[in-house]
Order: C-alpha cells, then sequence, then structure tokens
C-alpha cells in the first residue's frame, strides 16, 4: 500500500480535535512525521496523539520540503517540534532529506529505519540525527527519543528567545555605553578604558553603571558573562 | 577325432559366439564370427571333396579360407579404428582367386604352385596374430593375447605344412591339403582358441563400454545435481538480493500493527478511548497483518527447499509473482512496468519455482540496466509462436554492447562487482532442461530485450 502521488498531509487517525486543544497539543510538543508508508502514518499518528503530542503526518520529504520553502500565511505554531523521518523512502532518500532539512531550520531530527544499515544510522549520526529509530519501533523507545528531542527543541527556543532579548537590550545602549561595556567585557580597567576613550574615571563609572542597568546584570561578573554569551 | 567332426565344432563355435555376443550390436564381433563360419565353411567343404568336383571344390575352399582370414584381420583393424576399405577387400579375394586359378593349371611352376595356398595363409594369420599383439599390449587384453599366441601356433602349423613341401620326408612333394593330419588339426585348434580369446576381448570391450557409459551417466547425474544445487544457491543469492527490501517491506507494517496495538492498549488503559476509536484500531491491526501474510506468500513462492516438482506453469502469473516480489525495487529505482493482461493463459510443463528463478534473474538484470538511463521501463509481453511461449523483457537500458555479446552467457562473466555471473548461465540451464531457450538482443527502439522461450503444454491433459 503506496500513497498516491500528490498525498501530502493526512486526515490523521482516530484523534480529532479542536483549535483550542491543537494549541494546548502544540505546547506540548509538535511532530512532524514522515514516512512513504500511509499505515505507518495513521497508525503512529494515533499513537503519538493519545499522548498529547501534535503530529503533522508527511507522506514524503518532497512535501514537507516544499511547504517549509514556501512563506506561510500564519507563522508556525509555538512550542517544541521535532521531526520524525523514515530512511528508505521512494522519492527522496531520508539522508538526502535529512541534509536539505538541516539546511533550513535547526528542529531536531529523529531517523528510523527498517533495514538497519550501520553505514545510514552512522550518516544520520554524523548529520547531526539525534536518534536512530529501528522498525518496528516500541511505543517507550518512541516517546523517550520524541521526549529527548522535543527536550533538545525546548532548549534552543529558550536560548533563541534569550539571545533576542539580550540583542534587544544591547540595542538600547548608547554608542559611547557600548564602547565601555565591550571593554569591560575584555576585563580592562576603568582607568585603562577612559585613558583609551579619553574619559574621565568619573565617565566611566557612570557609563558602566549604566550598563548594568540597561542589560539587567546584578554585578560586574554577570555583566561580563552576559556580553561574553552575545559575544562581545 | 576326424576333421569333419573338428569342422562342425568349428562351425558351431562361431554361432555360439554370435548368440553370446550379438547384444552387443558390434560390427567387430559381426565380422569375427563372419571370418569363422567362413574358416569352418572352407573346412566342411574341405572335407565333401568326395562329392563335389575338384574344379569348384578347391577354389571355393581356398576363397572362403582366405576370406574368413580378410574378416578376422578386418574384425581386429575395426576394432582399432583402421578398418580396409571393402571394396579393396573384395577386389584383393577376386584377384587372389585368378592367381590360384593360374598356378593350380601352370604345372611349369612346380613346387611353389603348391606353396602359394600355405603362403598367403601364413602372411594373413601373421596379420591377424600382429593386430591382436597391438591390442594385447596396448589395452592388456588377455582375449587379444590369446588371439596372438593361438594365432602365432596357426602360423607354426603352416610353417610345417611349407618344411614338408620344401624338404619333403618321402622325397615326393605332397599336396598340402591330401597331407594335412597333424597340422590341419593344430591349425584348427589354434582358430578355435582364437575364437575362444575373441569372446573374451570382446566380453572385456563390453564390460569397459558398460563401465564407460555408466560412469558417463553417473557424470551426467552429478552434473544435473551440482546444476540443482548451482540453482538453488542461485536462487538463494537472488532472494538475498531481495531480502534488503523484503526486510524493509516486512517491517512497514509491522510498525503499523505495534503502533496501533500500542495506542490501543495504552488508550484503553488511560480510559482515553471511545469504542468508534478502538474498532478502527483493531481494524488497522487486522488489514496490516493481511499485507504481511502476503509478503511472506510471496517469499513462500520463491524459496523451497528439495527436488524441482514437475507440472503445469502458467507464465503469466509467475510473471506477476516475481515482479510483486521485485516490487519494491521497482518502486524505489522508479521502474515503469508495462505488462499487459494476456488474452489466454500460456501454460508450459515445468517447475515453476525454477522458471520463477529465470523470470527474477531476467528481470533483476532489466533493474539494474535501467538504473543507468533516466528514462526507466520495463516492457513485457506473453506471446505464442509456433507452439512456444514466448515472454520477452525489454528494458529501457543502455542494452549490451558488442564486447560483452559473446560472452555474456558464459559462466562466471559478469560486469557487476558483487556479481557472481551465474545467473544467466543458470537460466540457460534452466531453460534448456526445459527444452526452452533464453535470447538477449539489442531491441530496435535501444535497450536490451530476452526472449525466454518454453514449449507449450498441448491442449489435451494442459489442466492437472
Amino acid at each position: 500500500m503506496s500513497p498516491g502521488p500528490g498525498t501530502s498531509r493526512l486526515k490523521s487517525g482516530p484523534q480529532l480535535c479542536s483549535a483550542a486543544e491543537l494549541l494546548e497539543r502544540c505546547r506540548r510538543g509538535r511532530i512532524i512525521l514522515i514516512d512513504d508508508d500511509v499505515e505507518i502514518l495513521v497508525a503512529v499518528t494515533s499513537l503519538l496523539e493519545l499522548e498529547g503530542y501534535a503530529c503533522e503526518p508527511f507522506s514524503s520529504g518532497v512535501d514537507y520540503l516544499r511547504q517549509l520553502e514556501v512563506p506561510r500565511s500564519c507563522p508556525p505554531p509555538g512550542g517544541p517540534s521535532c521531526v520524525l523521518l523514515d530512511v528508505m523512502m521512494p522519492d527522496l532518500d531520508g539522508l538526502e532529506a535529512q541534509r536539505r532539512l538541516a539546511l533550513l531550520d535547526d528542529t531536531p531530527l529523529l531517523l528510523m529505519s527498517g533495514a538497519s544499515g550501520v553505514q545510514e544510522a552512522v550518516t544520520a549520526f554524523r548529520a547531526g540525527a539525534l536518534d536512530f529509530l529501528i522498525k518496528p519501533i516500541e511505543a517507550e523507545t518512541l516517546f523517550q527519543a520524541v521526549e529527548k528531542a522535543l527536550q533538545v527543541s525546548r532548549e534552543r527556543l529558550a536560548l533563541r528567545v534569550r539571545t533576542q532579548a539580550l540583542t534587544r537590550k544591547l540595542a538600547a545602549l548608547t554608542p559611547r555605553e557600548h564602547d565601555v561595556a565591550v571593554r569591560v567585557a575584555r576585563g580592562k580597567l576603568n582607568r585603562v578604558i577612559g585613558a583609551e576613550l579619553g574619559l574621565a574615571l568619573r565617565t566611566v563609572k557612570l557609563y558602566r553603571q549604566r550598563c548594568l542597568e540597561k542589560l539587567e546584570a546584578r554585578s560586574t561578573a554577570d555583566l561580563i558573562r552576559i556580553l561574553q554569551e552575545e559575544g562581545l | 577325432m576326424s576333421n569333419m567332426n573338428l569342422g562342425l565344432i568349428y562351425l558351431l563355435m562361431p554361432i555360439l559366439m554370435w548368440v553370446v555376443l550379438a547384444r552387443l550390436r558390434s560390427p567387430v564381433v559381426a565380422l569375427w564370427c563372419l571370418g569363422s563360419l567362413l574358416g569352418a565353411g572352407a573346412l566342411l567343404l574341405a572335407e565333401l571333396f568326395a562329392f563335389i568336383p575338384p574344379w569348384i571344390n578347391a577354389p571355393m575352399v581356398n576363397l572362403l579360407e582366405f576370406t574368413s582370414l580378410l574378416s578376422s584381420i578386418q574384425a581386429l583393424r575395426l576394432d582399432q579404428g583402421v578398418p580396409w576399405r571393402f571394396r579393396w577387400m573384395a577386389a584383393v579375394s577376386l584377384g587372389y582367386l585368378v592367381v590360384f586359378e593360374i598356378c593350380r593349371e601352370v604345372y611349369a611352376l612346380g613346387i611353389y604352385r603348391l606353396a602359394l595356398v600355405p603362403l598367403v595363409e601364413l602372411v594373413l594369420v601373421l596379420q591377424v596374430a600382429g593386430w591382436a599383439w597391438r591390442i594385447a599390449r596396448r589395452q592388456k587384453s588377455a582375449g587379444a593375447l590369446t588371439i596372438a599366441i593361438s594365432h602365432l601356433l596357426a602360423s607354426v602349423a603352416m610353417l610345417v605344412v611349407l618344411a614338408e613341401l620344401f624338404f619333403p620326408r618321402g622325397g615326393v612333394p605332397s599336396c598340402p591339403r591330401d597331407g594335412a593330419g597333424l597340422t590341419d588339426t593344430l591349425g584348427m585348434l589354434a582358430g578355435l582358441a582364437g575364437d575362444v580369446g575373441f569372446i573374451g576381448l570382446a566380453l572385456e570391450r563390453s564390460l569397459t563400454q558398460w563401465l564407460d557409459a555408466a560412469s558417463k551417466q553417473a557424470r551426467l547425474e552429478e552434473r544435473q545435481l551440482l546444476g540443482n544445487q548451482l540453482a538453488h544457491l542461485d536462487r538463494q543469492r537472488g532472494f538475498g538480493l531481495v531480502a534488503a527490501s523484503l526486510a524493509h517491506e516486512l517491517n512497514q507494517p509491522l510498525t503499523a500493527i505495534l503502533a496501533s496495538a500500542q495506542a490501543a492498549q495504552r488508550g484503553t488503559s488511560a480510559n482515553r478511548l471511545d469504542p468508534a476509536q478502538s474498532l478502527e484500531l483493531l481494524d488497522k491491526i487486522i488489514l496490516n497483518s493481511r499485507r504481511l501474510s502476503t509478503i511472506s506468500g510471496r517469499i513462500r513462492s520463491f524459496i523451497r527447499p528439495g527436488e524441482p516438482e514437475l507440472g503445469p506453469v502458467d507464465l503469466e502469473k509467475i510473471t506477476r509473482e516475481m515482479l510483486d516480489l521485485v516490487e519494491p525495487d521497482l518502486r524505489h529505482v522508479g521502474v515503469q512496468v508495462v505488462f499487459p493482461k494476456g488474452a489466454e493463459s500460456l501454460l508450459v510443463q515445468g517447475d515453476a519455482i525454477q522458471l520463477a528463478q529465470v523470470v527474477l534473474n531476467v528481470l533483476r538484470n532489466a533493474i539494474e540496466a535501467v538504473q543507468l538511463v533516466p528514462d526507466r521501463w520495463i516492457h513485457i509481453q506473453l506471446t505464442r509462436a509456433a507452439g512456444e511461449a514466448v515472454l520477452s523483457i525489454h528494458d529501457t537500458g543502455p542494452g549490451v554492447g558488442p564486447e560483452l555479446a559473446d560472452r555474456i552467457e558464459m559462466p562466471y562473466f559478469t560486469t557487476k562487482p558483487d556479481g557472481l555471473g551465474l545467473g544467466l548461465s543458470i537460466s540457460t540451464t534452466i531453460l534448456q532442461q526445459h527444452r526452452g531457450s533464453l535470447v538477449i538482443r539489442n531491441a530496435e527502439g535501444g535497450g536490451a530485450c530476452v526472449d525466454i522461450r518454453l514449449p507449450l503444454l498441448v491442449a489435451e491433459g494442459a489442466l492437472p
């Protein structure tokens, strides 16, 4: 039973849910499932949705990539997500799909395969797959792998949120404050900074205080850590 | 013992010999028996000199003796594969008869007139002994040795006759026929011993032939067995090649079954499924289990331990079964297969699994060939032509290069790095055993075309 061409997203298994519920599911985790076998899409979708995840099935890697490439009318729902990808597929090999996906975004990737080729697994891991699941997959194994992938996704999301906030805060600094902040981060003494920028010691201390306030740092050490995190 | 009695025994001998050895249907035996028979005839005729006028008796006896010895020599020569021409033998016999008649009439020749017969016979007897000796030495045959010794003995008898002629005891030369006595008896005993020796030789020959035939048969059977084993190995290999994709094929429904079952289990235990949802999951489990059983059925249709089983084989059916078997590969490579449904089913007599193996080999080759080109098609056609079913498998691959055309059917010839090079040769062998054939040619529109021809099963008894 192979899916006909053009079958992209499928109405999935027993779980039908409202928009509110879908939002709730997406908060828990969104799993993009790609397999050329409709039966597997339906069955695994049922299993994942019963666990309270949101599941988006695709019958080929090409379909999913196409959907990623067109600009979306509505932004993708927030919350963690991961891709569960079959290796053996006719029109786009799982490993090739993995390579192309990696160019587009950093969603954590899980691969699954029926015939477990060591070479395939090695290639997949080198290309950054989080796990390589052998079909048939035990529910527990699947949930553990999915949870691990979602955790990675969550961390990446959190990091992105923090980085975005920090960027915003840095943008609030005046050029002079920025110059001082950069030199503080390099561990220079106030006196040296004053000499370099042609500022009085008092002015340097003032700018430094403002930096601490604007970047919401508790101490100089904290300031240095934040700035280093931002790569300054 | 009179010469008459001895003559009768002499006559009995070739007849007995023929009775014993006729089964061998050997021209050598026939010639030797003929020789002995002619010799016995000569002897009996000679004994009847009182009743037959000498002008007919003497030349007849001599001619018979001459041809008798000639036949014996010819028998041994034929055995060694260097026979004389019969026309030549007839001419020599006639010539001898003429010379003998002239000698008999020309009294001026004196003693040489009488010496002609024993001299010629001595030469011929020595010829027999020589050929027998040659056979005995070359083939270590005791029978041939007996012939050689007995004929040497006979030649001694001739020598005695000649000696009596040239150095007569009574001072008067006597006609050898008249004074035969002991020497003739000795000659005839030698002849009998020669016949016994020949029976031995012929029996040795037949035993050797029988052993040869038996060992040839054994070799043939061994080759057949080896052929079956090779075919079985090739089948296992062919199956090994599809096994990887079959493993994937088996895992797909298994994955669906396991996921559905575990969804049902978890959903039911957590009370999160309504009956309709449970039923839907169970339906999925049943559906995928059936999928599994079709796949395992395909494997069963291809793997069988043991002997070939003959029966009516539907070529279209086995071709479709093999297409099912390679279906994952076809899908993976992206090959389009065209195989129009036949109007009638063409039945051939044979072993379904071996024939399926041939079809699978050809299909696998076609799939590998089309991978080299972007336009991937396999056209299959099953037609009837002059009492034969013709299964043509035509691919759109690069075809067969002229440098490969000669070698392609040779065992162990392969262009594939991991190939054994036995597939095509085994296929050809299997088809030959089914009185069919396999021809690879380049199709007009490009690509290779394999024609598998098999004799059609006749209409009567076509159905089991």
